[in-house]
């Protein structure tokens, strides 16, 4: 069955970094509601996005920050960045109930991480998406609100096949649903690897207008999914032919796209879908960033589509629907499986069904 | 294995652990081979079949003898 409880005590990418400056942020994640900001010396924030007074959005207008305090819009009451009240209106003494909720936040990678849960998060750190900030990647990225439950975004994309029949034209072709998969979970680690190597495939607008090839491709798919929220799929692409990676690892005839996905649950129905695509050729060419962001944001959109009209389905049937899962589901039952496990759910093992 | 395998390296980092399971689908079939992180393997044409026998350790699971994987063997079951 699809996941549909939360694992908490864990890091969501909550936004990008870029989107928390010194306008207010609203964000719903696991249905708290949370809002994020920046400091005058530039260190975001997050915290509780209700007034502990009337419960007003600190959010929304006419709510604002005065230097490092946020003013509730409704009565005025003040808050620091550590979540302290340190104003109300009209009377000296301050409640010493009067305090916002704060996360912890980590800023990684162009993300905006913040642990959601009961206890501390220690010495855990969020996993790692390098190539959105390296020099030797150009990157695009975006984020689509979902208005369906957060596990059907992960089996989506733990089950690339759909490329074929949902993103013909942009990123699919025959080969996609054709090709057999490698399936691996790491359970120590905690990360479900899906694996899809095409040996000689048609080349899909995506890469070969971005790339130049012309001809039929070695496509490699290598996903790397570590719940419960970030999905990196390297992808490789070389014309038919050309030599494999060097045992030193350096592969100097192939194009290299790393996608990366945050899947962030913000209601029981509704997600974050955070997209970003890094590539490692044409660094400085506009013209592809300018491609490649409007292709996966069509591809992310058609997804959105289909997701949107499967909750409605989903919601609207009996709890115990049935599914029927196929080889090509390995990966997503995995991913479910440890999804429930991460959050406390009593039989994990029937999640991988 | 060898680059261009499925499972190759690209930019992934690999497995690191010690209690890894393994599904490969098997070429020119229908079947999948799972490999229990015991070493036991066995063939299914049913994911969830395939899922139910490798997170069911150790029952039904006989690992084939030592050195032919290098598969390590923990200590506990998998929960």
């Amino acid at each position: 069955m699809i996941v549909t409880e939360f694992a908490r005590d864990q890091w969501y990418v909550a936004a990008y970094g870029h989107e928390v400056g010194r306008r207010q942020l609203g964000r719903t994640i696991l249905n708290e509601p949370i809002l994020l900001w920046r400091t005058e010396d530039g260190r975001a924030v997050a915290m509780a996005d209700r007034c502990v007074h009337r419960r007003f959005p600190l959010s929304e207008a006419p709510s604002h920050l005065v230097g490092d305090r946020v003013v509730c819009g409704y009565h005025g009451f003040t808050y620091g960045p550590d979540g302290v009240c340190v104003a109300v209106p009209a009377q000296q003494r301050i409640p010493r109930t009067a305090r916002l909720r704060t996360y912890p936040v980590v800023e990684q990678d162009s993300f905006v991480w913040v642990w959601i849960g009961d206890r501390e998060p220690g010495d855990t750190l969020p996993p790692r998406a390098p190539w959105l900030v390296s020099p030797e990647y150009a990157t695009v990225c975006g984020m689509e609100p979902l208005n369906a439950r957060y596990g059907l975004l992960v089996d989506n994309l733990l089950d690339l096949s759909h490329e074929t029949y949902l993103h013909g034209g942009y990123i699919g072709t025959p080969e996609v649903a054709e090709t057999p998969i490698t399936t691996e979970v790491d359970e120590d680690e905690g990360v479900v690897y899906v694996s899809r190597h095409m040996d000689d495939a048609a080349c899909p607008p995506f890469y070969a207008e971005s790339t130049g090839i012309k001809g039929r491709i070695t496509r490699w798919q290598d996903i790397e999914y570590h719940p419960p929220c970030l999905y990196l799929l390297h992808s490789r692409v070389a014309p038919v032919g050309s030599p494999p990676p060097a045992a030193d690892g350096t592969d100097p005839h192939a194009f290299h796209v790393e996608v990366v996905y945050a899947i962030t649950p913000s209601t029981d129905g509704s997600t974050y879908d955070f997209w970003a695509v890094a590539r490692d050729f044409a660094l400085d060419d506009e013209k592809v960033s300018d491609f490649l962001r409007e292709s996966n944001r069509t591809v992310v959109l058609q997804d959105v589509t289909a997701l949107n009209t499967l909750e409605q389905v989903i919601a609207a049937e009996p709890d115990r629907y049935q599914e029927l899962s196929v080889n090509i589901d390995t990966g997503g039952l995995a991913a479910r499986r440890l999804l429930a496990r991460m959050a406390g759910s009593a039989s994990s093992r029937a999640a991988a069904r | 294995m060898s680059p261009g395998e499925p499972g190759a390296r690209t930019g992934r980092t690999g497995s690191t652990g010690r209690t890894v399971h393994r599904i490969r689908w098997v070429p020119g079939t229908d079947r999948l081979q799972a490999t229990c992180f015991c070493g036991a393997e066995r063939e299914f044409d049913d994911p969830v079949v395939l899922w139910d026998w490798l997170l069911g350790h150790p029952e039904g699971h006989r690992a084939r003898p030592a050195g032919a994987e290098n598969s390590p063997a923990p200590a506990a079951a998998l929960v």
